[in-house]
């Protein structure tokens, strides 16, 4: 060995060096020492920036907590504003929908005054069921059939509808939802007679202008009805001189206007729902084949 | 356009007439013998369509039809499509 270059031998922890005697010497001493040097020559520079860092931030900290709290309290004040100017305006609205209710409902009472003294004046005794309340008549989905849009009864049978719902109905179908409701003619189906029907019919439409109805003309309320009563998207068949035809979209009804032809004069109109199990089309009401215009 | 008649003679429908037109095919019915002009005049979508309803409400078999000169009950305006 004696002569060679001393090759550093690579141990876990030390390097092993020979002295000048050619003596293995470990250098884990000197390592030590510099390690111990180094690292607390860290530790020192660590906590020098820890205090410096802490010197800076502490005061950054406080000022936000303080800022935070300070937000909190006004957003806190600011909701409960909020929220009692929100119970304001709620209490309002259910003062003035409640107003509302019994001004309606004073208004159908006073309908059922006009149109019961027009029933007993044509002879007729006014139906059993009394004043009609306002809320009563909004007819609960699935309580009609959409196809001949005649009402259900609990059986989910057809039924015509009462003179109360036909007369509210008159009174009310500009302005409701229109799948809820049925086209006037439809309503006269079951009519006790003809001349109670054109009493009712007359006072009804005078109670309905007492009412504001006369912004709308009975022309443009049947039309609506109509429009109602086929649903979106209707087309039409025909439009001339002598006659008008248009169906729904799912060709499930059908409107007609004779104006010349078979029964007439008058003009009139005719009402047609596809009837599935004869696969044909027959009269919307059973046994009323035409409405004639012109009352 | 083409029409066609059959005698029922029901009650209530002595003669059916099929009004063929651009919209469909009427149904016309006549009460009774004496009748000039149908009391019931329900538009049916098309021929097959009307003679099935006839069959079924008037009991009108298909060979119980046949063809008549065009009637314009429910014709257009001369001139008019």
């Amino acid at each position: 060995m004696k002569g060679r270059t001393p090759v550093p031998i690579i141990g876990n922890q030390a390097v092993l060096r020979l002295d000048s005697a050619g003596r293995k010497k470990p250098a884990a001493d000197a390592y030590h020492q510099s390690a111990q040097a180094a690292y607390e020559a860290l530790a020192a520079a660590y906590a020098t920036a820890e205090a410096r860092w802490m010197e800076a931030v502490l005061p950054a900290t406080q000022t936000y907590l303080a800022a935070l709290a300070s937000a909190l309290a006004a957003w806190s004040e600011a909701a409960a504003q909020a929220a009692a100017a929100r119970d304001d305006r709620i209490q309002a609205a259910e003062r003035t929908y409640a107003q509302r209710l019994q001004d309606l409902q004073s208004q159908a009472d006073e309908a059922w005054q006009v149109y019961a003294s027009a029933l007993f004046d044509a002879g007729c005794a006014p139906p059993a069921s009394g004043p009609f309340q306002f809320v009563g008549y909004y007819f609960p989905r699935g309580s009609f059939d959409p196809r001949t849009g005649l009402a259900l009864d609990e059986h989910g049978h057809p039924r015509p509808l009462t003179w109360g719902e036909w007369a509210w109905y008159v009174i009310t179908s500009a302005g409701n939802d229109p799948s809820n409701w049925f086209v006037l003619p439809l309503g006269m189906a079951k009519a006790p007679a003809s001349a109670a029907a054109k009493a009712a019919s007359a006072a009804a439409a005078k109670v309905a202008s007492r009412l504001g109805g006369a912004a709308v003309s009975p022309v443009a309320r049947l039309g609506k009805s109509i429009t109602n009563w086929l649903g979106p998207g209707a087309g039409v068949l025909r439009s001339d001189a002598r006659g008008f035809v248009i169906q729904s979209r799912d060709g499930l009804r059908q409107f007609r206007i004779d104006f010349k032809g078979p029964g007439t004069p008058p003009a009139h109109a005719h009402f047609e729902v596809w009837d599935a199990a004869k696969q044909g089309w027959v009269d919307a009401v059973p046994g009323q084949h035409r409405f004639p215009f012109g009352e | 356009m083409a029409a066609y008649e059959a005698i029922a003679d029901r009650p209530g429908a002595y003669r059916v007439v099929l009004e063929e037109r651009a919209e469909g095919v009427y149904v016309n019915v006549f009460a009774d013998a004496s009748s000039s002009n149908p009391y019931i005049d329900i538009l049916q979508s098309d021929l097959a369509m009307a003679k099935r309803v006839c069959r079924q409400d008037y009991g009108i078999e298909e060979h119980q039809w046949r063809q008549i000169p065009d009637i314009d009950w429910h014709a257009p305006e001369p001139g008019e499509s």
